[in-house]
């Protein structure tokens, strides 16, 4: 499939693709500098990794509303109203207002909300930046997906483990539902592991493509992975079906692990998951006979109990024997050869009363400082560095805290927000909180590709480069020790520049030049690969992917980049600040009549990743409207018919969205896309593009008994909701 | 599993992936000598191309080999088709 050869005198670079955060390798077309094909790679590892984002990606890079020149508030905020600047008229008012804002109300009162997905030649700079003027308030959408799982498997043992789905015997899916088009080579490689023999677990509600090829699928209830956790080590500890060699060396607190674990019979897991106790104990033992994986998953991460379920998780692979070991989850580091961008970020820099100031921490310190700095001696014994910003998602403040110091200054003002690659309006809970944060702005940048409804808002919008228009060194977010060069295949369009430069540039400004002493992005990925290549176009030209051999068990030599060394089933740093030492079940807030039914959210169909992609025209024409899956009992109970529009609120608001039925959904159970807006609607005001009829984040509750306690991060898998039939909406057309 | 177990099977993976980096060490290069080729070959032949029927998600957008013309990206770009 795709195999592709090259003729017509069309040239082919390798690149990445930056449409979702998967970075596949792929293959361009050019003919006479424009990129006129994306093809999967004819490498024998990646090939076959592609889906339709990257594939209508010159499209949707040539698309005719796309920012190619500094853009300029001249309407009120929010009208949606811009003028073209020059790069120099934008970045010289841009420095003298942050120059304000920090000389007015401290550096802290700038905050950056960024994605790291399409932000690839980056290379440190943003947290360079943020660490050199002293501002500890960064957050990203990695704060409730991957970034937060990595923050607290590194308080278990020091890292975020990658699966080896080549040698696995079994694979355990927590929701997650890897597809043709979405997680694509996680898609391949457990299809692959299947036709080899590996057994699959599939805890899921609805019966997902992948719950469909499962040996075993699990129909739990929304929400519920840390009780059916507890049910699986209720199993596993009981008929001793863990590693009591490891356990017993390199574990502390199996001993308090093993009481808490005796307050979950099975009948009480049955109670709260849904999932028949036989079937607990069948998955359990499968889970524990052999080497197993349970790789990442979206879905955990967006839990009440998300703390709990991931270190649960944790201690599963701990106690089995899954950890470091071929066949299980490996802790792979940084590559020796390639320096990671968290070693650009300067985080020795920041003091640490500014660290002390960062937001949220106070009373959900997981990922940030007051957590990771924790760590520090241990990842530098360990790992060689003291900071490692796995996924971006160490050292982050918590984005709601963020929100309401933005919106109403306590505990102290945030002023300046810094938009990159990110569309913050709709990417965390409680979108009303958002909207008012970010009126109540002195200076808002958005480094963007589209007028999203966050660049709306913004005073200034700075054009980017595209994943087609660089060169980039993507080092799997530093979660793996691969490197991957991803080569420029075409000139970007306007006066498009890439997230490294728009940091360069603000910091030149800003009269921190420097610290920033490339002048070119190519520069510094120079620097980057000079242990390997003598430039990074000779490293592009040679390597697919820089590799180096995995080394197992290497906590015999050095222990676990924790304080105590070990694997931390109990974790005396939670008890000092306050949490349950141990894994725990919170029970769900009390019933409320009015939202009778359950609703699903955080994740994106197919066609589109996040907030991106509805203006392909392509991919718009297979998912032309947000729909909402409900299964036909349900919906002939609530009169609903397939089609029909229907509002469906939580007790945060409503969105608008197309019915439709889906026989594999539990009944009594509603799932919402993430991320719609329509580029196609009017800007500013009370459209904002539609953001205001159909952006999930205005349906994510994100008060505290739906904040999971310790990373501060929103439950939206398994809301109270209500739905009601309405009449299909106006959509005002921009002009 | 019994701890002898665990240690055998953890040896034999050990052994395999010694012998998946021998040819991962000539699979990542787009520059390869010739020994590299060969391996590279050998590796093609132990790991053959997944067939598309076996794809349970097959999808026509993968299966299209889409392609643009600069002229029909240049007149998308200028509005002038969607």
């Amino acid at each position: 499939m795709n195999a592709y050869d090259p003729k017509g005198g069309a040239e082919t670079k390798n690149l990445i693709c930056s449409s979702c955060d998967i970075q596949c390798t792929l293959h361009a077309k050019v003919v006479d500098g424009q990129v006129v094909k994306i093809h999967s790679s004819d490498n024998p590892i990646f090939r076959d990794n592609i889906c339709m984002k990257g594939i209508y990606a010159p499209k949707g890079f040539a698309h005719p509303d796309r920012v190619i020149y500094p853009l300029k508030r001249v309407g009120e905020r929010g009208s949606g109203e811009f003028e073209r600047v020059t790069w120099d008229e934008a970045l010289t008012d841009i420095a003298a207002r942050l120059r304000k804002v920090i000389d007015q109300y401290g550096p802290e009162a700038v905050a950056v909300s960024t994605s790291d997905w399409n932000t690839s030649t980056e290379n440190g700079m943003t947290r360079r930046f943020m660490n050199l003027i002293g501002s500890p308030n960064y957050i990203s959408g990695v704060a409730l997906c991957a970034g937060n799982t990595a923050a607290v498997n590194r308080l278990v043992y020091g890292w975020f483990p990658q699966p080896d789905f080549s040698n696995t015997d079994c694979i355990v899916l927590f929701g997650h539902n890897p597809k043709r088009h979405s997680w694509v080579p996680v898609f391949n490689a457990i299809v692959g592991a299947q036709k080899r023999g590996a057994k699959l677990i599939v805890l899921d509600p609805r019966k997902s493509e992948m719950a469909e090829r499962a040996d075993i699928w699990l129909p739990l209830k929304p929400g519920t992975d840390a009780a059916l956790c507890f049910g699986w080590l209720n199993v596993i500890i009981n008929e001793k079906l863990y590693d009591e060699d490891f356990v017993a060396k390199w574990c502390v607190g199996f001993e308090e692990l093993k009481a808490r674990v005796a307050e979950f019979p099975l009948d009480r897991v049955e109670a709260i998951t849904g999932v028949p106790a036989d079937m607990i104990i069948k998955s359990a033992r499968l889970y524990a006979e052999g080497l197993s994986v349970i790789p990442w998953t979206p879905i955990t991460d967006q839990q009440r109990n998300s703390t709990s379920a991931i270190r649960l998780h944790c201690i599963l692979r701990a106690i089995c024997g899954n950890l470091d070991v071929p066949g299980g989850e490996t802790l792979q580091g940084l590559n020796p050869d390639i320096p990671q961008k968290s070693v650009y970020e300067m985080h020795e820099a920041l003091s640490q009363a500014q660290r002390d100031k960062q937001l949220g921490a106070d009373k959900h310190p997981v990922f940030t400082y007051r957590a990771m700095g924790q760590l520090e001696d241990a990842t530098e014994r360990v790992w060689g560095f003291r900071h490692i910003n796995i996924v971006n998602g160490s050292y982050m403040a918590v984005p709601s805290a963020v929100f309401r110091a933005m919106a109403d200054g306590n505990p102290y003002p945030v002023k300046a927000f810094l938009i990159q690659g990110n569309n913050p309006l709709m990417s965390y809970a409680n979108m009303k909180l958002i909207h008012r944060a970010m009126m109540n702005q002195d200076l808002i940048v958005a480094n963007e590709h589209f007028i999203t409804p966050s660049a709306q808002l913004a005073d200034y919008i700075l054009p980017g480069d595209a994943w087609t228009e660089r060169n980039s060194l993507l080092d799997g977010y530093g979660w793996s020790a691969g490197n991957k060069p991803s080569q420029k295949a075409m000139e970007p369009p306007g006066k498009c520049r890439g997230a490294f430069e728009f940091w360069r540039d603000i910091a030149h400004a800003m009269g921190l030049g420097n610290h920033f002493p490339w002048e070119r992005n190519e520069d510094i990925l120079d620097e980057r690969v000079a242990g390997v290549a003598s430039s990074f176009e000779e490293f592009a030209a040679t390597y697919d992917a820089y590799l180096t051999p995995l080394q197992y068990k290497k906590y015999e030599k050095v222990g676990f980049a924790t304080r105590s060394g070990k694997v931390e089933l109990y974790s005396e740093m939670l008890k000092e600040f306050g949490f349950d030492p141990l894994p725990y079940w919170r029970e769900e807030p009390e019933a409320d009549p009015a939202f009778p039914l359950s609703l699903f959210m955080g994740v994106r169909e197919d066609e589109y990743f996040q907030t991106g992609h509805r203006h392909i025209p392509e991919l718009r024409e297979r998912r032309p409207e947000p729909e909402m899956y409900i299964h036909p009992k349900t919906a002939a109970e609530q009169g609903l018919s397939e089609g029909d529009w229907v509002l469906v609120e939580t007790k945060e608001g409503g969105v608008k969205l197309r019915t439709s039925f889906k026989g594999n959904m539990p009944e009594g159970l509603l799932r919402v896309p993430h991320g719609w807006w329509k580029p196609e609607m009017a800007r500013g005001g009370t459209c904002l593009s539609g953001a205001w009829d159909y952006a999930d984040a205005q349906i994510c509750p994100d008060d505290d008994d739906y904040l999971d306690r310790e990373q501060g991060i929103p439950h939206i898998k398994g809301v109270p909701c209500r739905v009601t039939r309405i009449a299909n909406p106006v959509q005002v057309a921009a002009e | 599993m019994t701890s002898q177990s665990r240690d055998e099977t953890y040896a034999k993976l050990v052994r395999k992936q010694k012998i998946g980096m021998f040819f991962a060490g000539a699979l990542i290069k787009r520059r390869r000598s010739l020994w590299d080729r060969m391996k590279v070959a050998l590796y093609k032949r132990m790991v053959p191309a997944r067939d598309p029927a076996d794809d349970f998600m097959r999808d026509e957008i993968v299966d299209a080999e889409t392609e643009f013309s600069v002229e029909e990206l240049r007149a998308f770009r200028e509005g002038r088709t969607r």
